[in-house]
């Protein structure tokens, strides 16, 4: 099913954030070496996720 | 040219009336105890945009009447979709600060329609049709959309259930939440079949375009004659889940009896309001989605930092554990090091001090013994040959003239102690 690049970001966002927690769960601290490693990746997808959850916070307002 | 009061008087003298109608009663809603608002609607369906609603009071008094008449178990509300022939009496009514308006009283309850089941035979034929057709339908045919984003409203555009639909779901589509492509459409009249198919069939190619997430299709209350079209075969087959993703419908109201659509939906909801906020939830849910995904990663960081945290903690303990064993391990080492050296020095001490008490005669004046001097022979002696001690009497031998051959001596060393035996050799000068 074909999305606007807008909801392909939010979604690419919330499925690469639980595939990290994931492997964070999974292999630990290696893991979350790669995580620390991927800093600015996971600073973009909190940026994505943070402004879906703050415009729905402000409409619900 | 007249004054305002005397179009007010005008008015109030044209719309005085008593009229015998026939409408059907859409929605009934309580004013008060024993009173109520009752919205009329056509009996027959017209062709009309703006069908004609008019909304009248049904106070006590009429309504002991009609208790008196149908039973004093009679609710207003078994009155809605039933088609009514009533008396109504109308007025000007004048409200302090509000202006003139149309009033409208229900005073008699002529006659009552019975509750119309040619609807619910057609829906159920048609239904009937569909499955043998093998069609998809039905509220199996939810999939939960991930992210709901482009959303297909078919609705009237001068109907109330599009203005209802649009105060939900604008915010969002302002906020660029979700994407809504409105599609016009005739729910009443002749042309309602081929304008909903048409409007269905739009859905379609929209859905092939944007990849939809949901397809809204509402409309207010009205008779029952007006939900007709939404029990077409045309209609609902253009609706299956094969052709439309995720179907929502309002129709009506809650008192209005389900239609074939609502059976095909997806997911069928008693007002237009209830299905637009049924979409709203479900982009309200992907914030929470973003949360959990969020609070979740940032706890797998937590836990892993924290049980990092406590690995080099226990490794920090042992290690420091060890090093403090071996400190005390080395200090007692030295301690007993210290022991042996005063011990020896408080015997060599001693034993200075034994020498000069044997060598003073019995009745000799007391030799004071002066402090232990540390020349360079007690040194050198205090680092070789501690203590000379008999091994029989374990007497210290402090002197020479002591000794006797084959003397049992037990010679005590900083390091150690070794037994030994006198033996007399015959010296010889070189």
């Amino acid at each position: 099913m074909p999305h606007s690049p807008e909801t392909l970001s939010f979604l690419a966002a919330v499925k690469r954030i639980e595939a990290l927690t994931q492997e964070i769960r999974r292999d630990g601290l290696a893991a979350f070496e790669k995580a620390e490693a991927a800093y600015t990746e996971v600073q973009e997808l909190r940026a994505v996720l943070n402004e879906r959850i703050y415009e729905l916070r402000r409409r619900s307002a | 040219m007249h004054e305002l009061r005397d179009l007010i008087g005008w008015l109030r003298q044209r719309l005085r009336g008593e009229h015998c109608v026939r409408a059907c009663i859409l929605t009934v809603e309580a004013a008060g105890p024993d009173s109520y608002l009752l919205l009329l609607g056509e009996a027959q369906a017209s062709l009309s945009y703006d069908p004609p609603r008019l909304k009248v009071r049904l106070d006590a008094p009429e309504l002991a009447l009609i208790r008196a008449e149908h039973g004093v178990d009679f609710d207003p509300a078994d009155l809605v979709n039933r088609t009514v022939e009533v008396q109504l009496r109308t007025g000007l009514r004048q409200r302090f600060g509000r202006g003139a308006g149309v009033q409208a009283k229900l005073m008699a309850l002529l006659s009552l329609g019975q509750i119309p089941l040619e609807a619910e035979l057609e829906r159920e034929r048609m239904l009937q049709r569909l499955r043998l057709e093998g069609a998809r339908f039905g509220p199996d045919s939810w999939i939960e959309p991930e992210d709901p984003h482009h959303i297909a409203l078919v609705v009237s555009e001068h109907g109330e259930a599009r203005r209802d639909v649009e105060h939900v779901l604008q915010p969002l589509e302002a906020a660029g939440l979700l994407r809504l492509h409105r599609i016009s459409a005739s729910f009443e009249g002749a042309g309602a079949e081929r304008s909903l198919a048409e409007a269905l069939a739009r859905v379609t190619s929209l859905h092939a375009e944007y990849g939809l997430s949901a397809t809204l299709v509402c409309r207010g209350g009205g008779p029952i004659e007006a939900f007709r079209a939404l029990n077409a075969y045309t209609v609902s087959r253009a609706a299956t889940a094969d052709r439309l993703p995720n179907l929502i419908v309002g129709l009506g109201h809650a008192g209005t009896p389900r239609t074939a659509l609502d059976a095909v939906a997806a997911c069928s909801e008693p007002t237009p309001t209830a299905a637009a906020m049924l979409v709203r939830h479900l982009v309200e849910r992907t914030g929470l989605w973003a949360e959990r995904a969020l609070a979740a990663f940032d706890a797998a960081i937590e836990e892993d930092l924290g049980a990092a945290g406590r690995i080099a903690l226990a490794r920090a303990t042992t290690a420091f554990d060890a090093a403090l064993q071996d400190l005390v391990t080395a200090a007692e080492a030295r301690l007993r090091q210290l022991d042996r050296a005063v011990e020896q020095s408080l015997l060599q001490g001693l034993s200075v001090a034994v020498g000069g008490i044997v060598r003073k005669e019995p009745d000799a004046d007391p030799v004071e013994v002066g402090p232990l001097d540390d020349t360079e022979d007690d040194v050198l002696l205090s680092k070789a040959l501690a203590l000379v001690i008999a091994t029989d009497t374990g007497f210290i031998v402090t002197r020479v003239q002591d000794l006797s051959a084959g003397l049992p001596l037990l010679l005590q060393f900083p390091d150690g102690a070794v037994p030994v035996r006198v033996e007399p050799l015959s010296s010889t000068t070189h």
